[in-house]
């Protein structure tokens, strides 16, 4: 586990940043720091001051106390920022990006399961819903000992030489050499080009913080958002045949605990498992599949996974807009803003109904 | 079943998960064919069926089956067709296995090339490739069958092939069986690549798909290997014939 995290917080109001400053405290634990941005505090001269902002904080984070940041958590709304009136967080997000530091962006999202799906990368960073707040702190420090963990994992990979491409060295930073063919398809389609770091002569340092924030988001926003490669509980119980209640015991995840995801942005509260490594305890056993192995293996009554829109089918797949599972013949997948590896990601008949014409469906 | 409808069979509880290596050696294997096609401005549809519904349990606990299709639409030809004509090929697969070391047993793929001129199709040249492991009687182990067997109906939609084929069967005068290497379905891929795509198309996909040959399940064909030990040094083509192990 990477100990040298270090957190920068952008946030306008003072008693705000207090509470976020001790939540983000507590979730970091003894892992690493949160330094508050105070321009209260900054050491610039008036003719300094008088530049524009993205070129203030572009030198304010290079020097002490800010520089060399893991993530940057940023609340949406800096207006009232002293000595920085009208802040937004597209400068700090602008800077961020010429600086190489990720940012996780925070902000109350009227409907944050409903805006789940909507988001892709158009933001090209984190977003994440500040309606409750212990949970924003856990979320953001899981993402920062993500992007900690792929800095120190991506090191060694690049010294090893694996960067033949960026699938490559994804695959190589999970550990997962064999899997570069299939994380190469979560790639097919997406549309921010512009972040795809620059083949252009970097200084090393500098190429390597610029691959460590590409290939986090790319793992955060697509990887473990979209069913196919990595499934998430609910995924994972679908393809199985378990109905979700009952994989969700232990001794059933007890069954299938050598396919939990361990590596960068793993959540306990939210597990994944690798879908290839479920395939493998299944047909190890000669087993059709999840749910007659779990019958086989543990003496309990467990229920086969059903469809969401019929329940007198299986289910199989994932509707990532209802979260929930879902059968073949009762939903579309393979729409054009999935990525192509996203095989068990698909949309239910009743959503697709309702939001069709806005999914090129 | 009309379009867009999932055969019954799929939604069943029957679907069976193989090893990881054998699912993503198929999907990649797929992948690289479509990949190989779209440089070709080769139109690939692939079966409605994701690759994960493809794989079902056949019969007992010990045998499962894999099921696919494909539609090439508008396949490169050399020099037969005319201007308003395009050679379309539906591909049917069909293959079986030992569980769970997922050995190869049977496998037939079917091919019906079809040539459509003005929107009206004509089934002109039908084959199928098939192997079994343990042999047909009078049958070379591997072999291709030129017959004149349409695709049945409903595999041609779910291969992507909307258009209605006429009733009247094709010609085919000589319904013979040809040996030939192990004509698997991935391998009757890959001599559609090097027939059809030319050469510098073939020469990509070879080098990508040559990571997952081993991954993809291998043939057993003990009975063919008996015949050749039994007179290594009279090797003939009748070994490759399944009565032979028999009749000695």
């Amino acid at each position: 586990m990477a100990t040298n995290i270090k957190v920068l917080l952008f946030e306008d109001t003072v008693e705000t940043r207090a509470e976020v400053l001790k939540a983000l405290r507590k979730h970091l634990k003894r892992y690493g720091s949160v330094i508050p941005f105070e321009s209260s505090r900054l050491t610039e001269t008036d003719t300094g001051k008088e530049r524009m902002y993205e070129a203030r904080l572009k030198d304010i984070l290079t020097r002490a106390p800010y520089d060399g940041g893991t993530l940057i958590v940023v609340d949406q709304n800096l207006a009232k920022s002293d000595d920085f009136k009208g802040l937004s967080v597209s400068a700090v997000a602008a800077v961020s990006k010429t600086l190489a530091i990720p940012i996780c962006e925070y902000a109350r999202l009227p409907h944050a399961d409903d805006y789940e799906w909507r988001r892709r990368w158009e933001e090209g960073h984190i977003v994440l819903d500040f309606t409750d707040l212990d949970e924003l702190a856990r979320l953001a420090a899981v993402a920062a000992r993500g992007f900690a963990e792929i800095a120190a994992r991506l090191r060694r990979v690049m010294r090893d030489g694996d960067n033949n491409s960026l699938a490559t060295i994804l695959a190589a930073v999970l550990g997962k050499k064999g899997y570069s063919g299939k994380i190469a398809l979560y790639g097919v389609g997406e549309k921010r080009l512009s972040d795809i770091p620059a083949r252009t002569q970097q200084a090393e340092q500098e190429k390597q913080r610029m691959m460590t924030t590409f290939l986090g988001y790319w793992l955060w926003s697509s990887l473990l958002r979209y069913p196919g490669l990595l499934v998430n509980e609910v995924a994972a119980a679908s393809y199985l045949n378990i109905e979700t209640a009952d994989f969700r015991k232990p001794r059933v995840q007890e069954v299938f605990k050598k396919a939990l995801y361990r590596g960068p942005f793993a959540d306990f509260k939210r597990p994944q498992w690798w879908r290839g490594t479920l395939d493998d305890i299944v047909s190890h056993e000669n087993c059709a599949n999840g749910l007659e192995l779990v019958r086989k293996k543990v003496g309990m009554r467990i229920s086969r996974s059903k469809c969401s829109v019929d329940p007198s089918k299986p289910a199989g797949y994932y509707c990532i807009i209802s979260h929930k599972p879902v059968g073949l013949e009762n939903s579309k997948g393979g729409l054009s803003w999935f990525p192509r590896g996203a095989d068990l990601t698909r949309i239910s008949d009743p959503m697709l109904e309702e939001y069709g014409p806005w999914f090129g469906a | 079943m009309g379009p867009g409808s999932v055969p019954e069979v799929r939604m069943s509880s029957k679907v069976v998960r193989p090893p990881d290596d054998v699912r993503s050696a198929y999907e990649e294997f797929l992948g690289a064919f479509q990949m190989a096609g779209a440089k070709a401005n080769l139109e690939v549809s692939v079966w409605r069926i994701p690759l994960d519904g493809c794989f079902t349990r056949a019969g007992n606990s010990t045998t499962a089956a894999f099921e696919t299709g494909l539609y090439l639409k508008g396949l490169p030809c050399h020099g037969r067709l005319a201007a308003s004509e395009r050679l379309d090929v539906v591909i049917k697969a069909e293959e079986r296995f030992s569980t769970p070391s997922w050995l190869l047993r049977k496998s037939t793929v079917k091919l019906n090339y079809i040539v459509v001129s003005n929107c009206t199709p004509r089934l002109v040249q039908s084959l199928h490739y098939d192997f079994v492991e343990k042999g047909q009687k009078d049958h070379p182990f591997f072999h291709v069958h030129l017959t004149d067997g349409r695709i049945p109906e409903d595999d041609l939609r779910n291969a992507g092939f909307e258009l209605q084929l006429p009733e009247q069967p094709s010609e085919c005068w000589v319904t013979t069986r040809i040996p030939t290497p192990d004509m698997t379905f991935a391998s009757v891929l890959y001599c559609v690549v090097a027939d059809h795509l030319g050469a510098g198309h073939f020469k990509e996909f070879a080098k990508r798909v040559d990571s997952i040959q081993g991954r993809l399940p291998h043939a057993g064909f003990d009975a063919l290997k008996e015949s050749l030990r039994k007179s290594p040094k009279h090797f003939k083509s009748s070994h490759w014939f399944a009565h032979m192990p028999e009749s000695r």
